[in-house]
């Protein structure tokens, strides 16, 4: 990537070129990021260089020229993803989805409202009331969840890396520390073990230089840089080193090719913030769940806006009619309802470690369907680990765990011993201080990864590997080079006090090049042909597990010819280096956490499949699929097929092999069908070397075919990839920042298990909202209902608004929240993921069910009271039809009841609001009815039991309110609600109780009979 | 003030009101009650189990073991 083509990607560039045909401009903007990077600078020669940034190689840029440099490019930073404002993220909390329904239904209200204003001298101020409500219901509700997505941002931002960097740069001939930001193209950087590196560079020179790549490639293993290059692609070739990785060890000087945004990371990361992202499923469900509310809805207010004309009212009066009946369908509670479940479940995964920006992404992980997983760090612990050792010629198992209670083997064995002196010896790694308390393997080193490896394995085996190093002092070392391609240290022998002993590591072939013989218990044997195709064998097999396999071997040097306080010159090789003696090999790994391959399975159980997409190498990350499980035992891939039939490749049926490792040099060339066809065909699926843009195609693939994606991933690679997922998952402690920012969710302990109890509180609320919403719905019907009869058969109002708000706020709040602690019906993990077509939050079943039936029920128990309080009053129901005009009518002082009595206007309304707080009564009665059987959708109670305890609680909670509401003096002039006679507390028990026998009916038919016509029509 | 009844129906509102509030009382406190005893029995059931293990190797070691075993 030169300069020239760098600006183009500069975000200040392209908003100066043109205002307008922004977007389309965008979107050629992130084509152009999901490309490859493109860059030639690790193919110029050094002079080519210097010309090309017009710099000294040695004295650097002059203090002006990088001024003016700064000033063009910017300060070498990553410009933050746009953040959005308080105010807008505020304002999304309180229009969108659901509130946006109340905000209407209040809308509605106030123009229902200056409509009768208009018309009456004295408006009821009900509908005023009503519209004020609900605003403040929304608002209220606005202010909760955005107070509750502000804290788990603020959490978000402690993650942040406030520490500044510092550069080592060269200008004008001298050496200086300058900010990280301050840093231009051009500028000759040096860089030394255990530094970020401060920008892309190009290596000039090295000096056992290694870094380590794991946040931009997903390759465990520290990285060698050198001046050479080695490969086409510039993220392989040697002479590159790129922005935030760390350089391991050694120095490195190089010259920055680029800075800032224009850096790989850079790209990166503005490639992951320029994604657009879709709706969460749990937004969708909720507008399907809209539609269908405003459909049934707006067929009521339009029937009985129709209804009403024909029966004589007044346009505008009909007019009143339809916005009430409309007002009256939207569930007030309902909004509350929702954001305190997913709060209560956020909170809960909050506590098992799942840490949730955005409270829809609570249920998005229950609807997960495919789960691509980064390697390291996520699956694995991202740290080398001794595997398996070969001597005597037998393979051996280390036993790492921490309380060596996994397998053992044979220590007695001499050649382990000399094994183990030399692993212990011949390596450089050392403990950091001060850690004697934590447990050997989860201790600091400092050194290469696999030298620190052998050191754990052996202090954990052997014991304190310092004291082994005091007791045979070191006289002479050859550290590891690339042309040697071993490690070579010379010794004084603690068992022989005159004599050396010599010790080398490396490359198995190179060490076994090296010796004549080999250690087999204890003894020297002859290097024959037998012995050499078993050790050929061994590597081969610790290769194919994907290990890193080192050779060991030593020479005990005769103490005749080199006499303790020998001169030994490693450049001269004044000692023998060939005919040595072959001990074993020890082969490495970076082992999976222990919880992973238990969650694969889980995950897999629940009908998940899990992908692997990783930036190593395709070996080693096959192995750790078998290892944990996502290519499970048994199963083989095209190569494993054509390689047990001795066939080619080619002829092989691709449909055959249900697992796949997929080389993103080959995923590069594939058109998206044969994408889509991979994913398709295969359950088991590995990509292996895949760039960050490939992590996103793949994404985009599953997504394509009906998938809800969940990533995994730590480092700025897998960035991208969480922002397109449906829900990105990052990890709290090894993850960077690139990649918290680009996620939805993170696992605040790293732990690929912690998922699973996502998924599975995910599935548990999204069956837990369907029952809460058919709960919170049923009510709906006993609420219309009497309005639509006022408007029928003109009788007194049955139901005010003011008793309804009561049910929707008041009683109606407790018991519908408590149904998001109900546990989980069967068990919730063996089953499918939740087909996102079909299976709907809320569907017609649910609404025929609460509206069609049990409101039903509910709406006859209600009424029944009413005709009865009213019956008792001397009002027979006959009286009552077509009353509604002299009862409303305040001048009316003499209205007689069936028995021949006269009423005032005043008495009269006293009776009907009795009459209000009875139907509100009552429909208190048959909610418990309906609490218990929403309780369970297939179940019996019965079975189900009543172990909510919350629950509980809001039967009770539901209950005193409503005795409270209508005994507390003064209730009367408030709310117009009247004490209640003993037994008109018991009319709608027969009603609660027929809801819940029905109930129980219908569920027994539906487990007897599964599949048949029960279940098609109202298993909601 | 009580509605006006039929005589043979008077009704003694003062005590319903107190009977009322008392019983609202009770179960109110019943309630809260509930919610503290044992706390949070009800809360979440089956599943504590997950999440905790750190790294420890046993299962992949014995994976491994399985297959090279196959192999050899």
């Amino acid at each position: 990537m030169g300069r020239g083509a760098g600006r183009e990607y500069s975000p200040a560039a392209t908003t100066a070129e043109n205002g307008g045909g922004k977007k389309k401009q965008k979107e050629k903007e992130l084509d152009e990021l999901k490309k490859e990077v493109a860059m030639d600078d690790h193919k110029l020669s050094l002079d080519e260089l210097g010309r090309k940034y017009q710099v000294d190689l040695s004295k650097g840029l002059t203090n002006q020229r990088a001024q003016d440099i700064l000033a063009r490019d910017g300060p070498n930073a990553l410009t933050p993803p746009p953040t959005t404002p308080e105010w807008v993220k505020f304002c999304r909390q309180l229009f969108g989805g659901f509130s946006i329904l109340l905000w209407i239904g209040a809308l509605l209200c106030f123009l229902a409202y200056g409509i009768l204003a208009a018309m009456e001298d004295e408006p009821s101020n009900d509908n005023l009331y009503l519209g004020i409500v609900l605003a403040a219901v929304v608002i209220v509700t606005g202010c909760f969840s955005y107070y509750q997505e502000a804290k788990s941002s603020k959490i978000m931002d402690s993650f942040k890396n406030m520490v500044p960097q510092q550069a080592l740069v060269i200008r004008e001939g001298e050496k200086m520390q300058i900010n990280a930001e301050e840093v231009v193209v051009g500028d000759l950087v040096e860089v030394k073990g255990g530094d970020r590196v401060p920008a892309d560079l190009r290596i000039i020179s090295s000096h056992g230089c290694k870094v380590d790549n794991s946040s931009l490639t997903g390759e465990s293993e520290p990285q060698t840089r050198s001046p050479e290059f080695t490969h086409e692609n510039p993220l392989e070739t040697r002479n590159i080193c790129f922005f935030s990785t760390n350089c391991v060890e050694g120095t490195a000087r190089g010259i920055v090719i680029a800075t800032g945004d224009r850096t790989v990371m850079g790209r990166i990361a503005t490639l992951a913030s320029g994604l657009e992202v879709g709706q969460t499923p749990i937004a969708m469900e909720i507008e399907h769940f809209i539609q269908l509310i405003t459909g049934v809805a707006v067929f009521l207010g339009v029937s009985f806006f129709v209804l009403s004309l024909i029966l004589g009212y007044s346009w505008l009066e009909a007019v009143i009619f339809l916005i009430g009946i409309i007002v009256a369908n939207v569930p007030e509670g309902l909004l509350a309802t929702v954001t305190v479940c997913l709060t209560l479940t956020a909170k809960r995964m909050a506590r098992k470690n799942c840490l949730v920006k955005n409270l829809e992404a609570v249920e998005t992980l229950g609807s997960t369907s495919t789960i691509c997983s980064d390697k390291t760090g996520t699956l694995t612990q991202n740290r080398m680990t001794v595997a398996h050792m070969w001597f005597d010629n037998q393979i051996h198992e280390a036993d790492t765990t921490e309380d060596q209670s996994g397998a053992t083997f044979d220590k007695r064995s001499p050649t382990w011993t000399a094994l183990s002196r030399i692993a212990g010896l011949c390596n450089r790694a050392v403990f950091k201080a001060g850690q004697e308390n934590i447990s050997v393997s989860k201790r600091d080193t400092a050194g290469d990864a696999s030298e620190s490896a052998l050191l754990k394995c052996i202090e954990l085996s052997c014991g304190s590997v310092r004291k082994m190093r005091d007791r045979n002092p070191k006289v002479a070392e050859i550290p590891f080079n690339s042309t040697n391609k071993y490690q070579l240290s010379i010794h004084e022998r603690e068992d022989s006090p005159q004599s050396h002993v010599l010790v080398m590591k490396g490359a198995p072939e190179r060490i076994l090049d090296r010796c004549s013989t080999i250690l087999v218990q204890g003894k020297e044997i002859p290097l024959d042909k037998e012995m050499q195709d078993a050790f050929q064998n061994a590597y081969m097999e610790l290769g194919g597990l994907g290990e890193r396999v080192l050779g060991f071997c030593q020479l005990n040097l005769p103490s005749g010819k080199f006499p303790r306080g020998f001169k030994f010159d490693t450049d001269e090789l004044n000692f023998p280096t060939e005919k040595l003696c072959f001990v074993g090999l020890m082969s490495m790994i970076d082992p999976p956490r222990a919880a992973v391959p238990d969650a694969v399975g889980k995950c897999r159980s629940a009908g998940i499949k899990v992908i692997m997409v990783t930036g190593d190498h395709p070996i080693t990350a096959k192995a750790i699929a078998k290892g944990v499980g996502i290519i499970s035992e048994g199963n083989e891939t095209v190569e494993d097929i054509a390689a047990r039939l001795n066939i080619p490749v080619s002829q092989v049926n691709p449909r055959e092999a249900k697992a796949c490792v997929v080389h993103g040099s080959d995923l590069k060339d594939m058109t998206s069908e044969q994408l889509d066809e991979i994913l398709r065909d295969h359950t088991e699926i590995v990509f292996a070397r895949t760039s960050p843009q490939q992590k996103l195609i793949i994404v985009e693939g599953c997504q394509r075919q009906g998938a809800i994606v969940a990533v995994t991933g730590d480092g700025v690679n897998d960035s991208p990839a969480l922002k397109k997922a449906d829900i990105g998952i990052a990890m709290g402690i090894s993850g960077s920042d690139v990649s918290k920012q680009a996620a939805d969710m993170i696992l605040l302990d790293d732990n690929f298990a912690s998922i699973v109890t996502g998924v599975e509180e995910g599935r548990l609320i999204f069956d837990n909202l369907k029952k809460s919403i058919a709960y919170t719905l049923t009510s709906n019907i006993p609420e219309i209902t009497p309005f639509l009869l006022f408007i029928i058969a003109n009788i007194p109002l049955p139901l005010g608004t003011v008793t309804i708000l009561c049910i929707d706020l008041g009683t109606d709040m407790v018991p519908a929240i408590s149904l998001a602690y109900e546990a989980a019906e069967s068990d919730i993990m063996k089953r499918q993921p939740r087909n996102s077509q079909t299976d709907k939050l809320v569907n017609e079943r649910l609404i025929s069910m609460a509206y069609g039936q049990i409101g039903m029920i509910q709406a006859l128990g209600g009424f029944f009271t009413y005709f009865v309080i009213l019956a008792e009053n001397g009002f027979l129901p006959s009286r009552l039809l077509g009353i509604r005009l002299d009862w409303d009518d305040r001048t009316t002082n003499d209205l007689e009841d069936s028995y021949g009595q006269e009423w005032t206007y005043e008495q009269r309304k006293v009776v009907e609001f009795t009459c209000h707080t009875a139907f509100f009564a009552s429909i208190v009665v048959v909610q418990w009815a309906d609490l218990i059987i929403c309780k369970t959708r297939r179940n019996s109670v019965f079975q189900q039991g009543m172990k909510n305890k919350i629950l509980i609680f809001g039967l009770l909670e539901e209950t005193a309110l409503a005795a409270f509401l209508s005994y507390c003096p003064g209730m009367g002039v408030a709310l117009r609600m009247y004490p209640l006679k003993v037994t008109w507390w018991f009319c709608a028990f027969p009603y609660s109780l027929l809801i819940f026998i029905y109930d129980e009916v219908r569920k027994l038919i539906l487990r007897r009979y599964p599949g048949g016509w029960v279940e098609k029509e109202t298993y909601y | 003030e009580a509605p006006q009844e039929p005589d043979p129906f008077t009704y003694d509102y003062h005590t319903l009101r107190i009977g009322g509030l008392t019983i609202a009382g009770i179960l109110f406190i019943l309630g809260i009650l509930i919610i503290l005893s044992k706390r949070c029995r009800c809360k979440f059931n089956q599943q504590q189990r997950t999440g905790e293990p750190d790294e420890e190797e046993g299962t992949f070691r014995s994976s491994i073991r399985r297959l090279s075993s196959r192999r050899r």
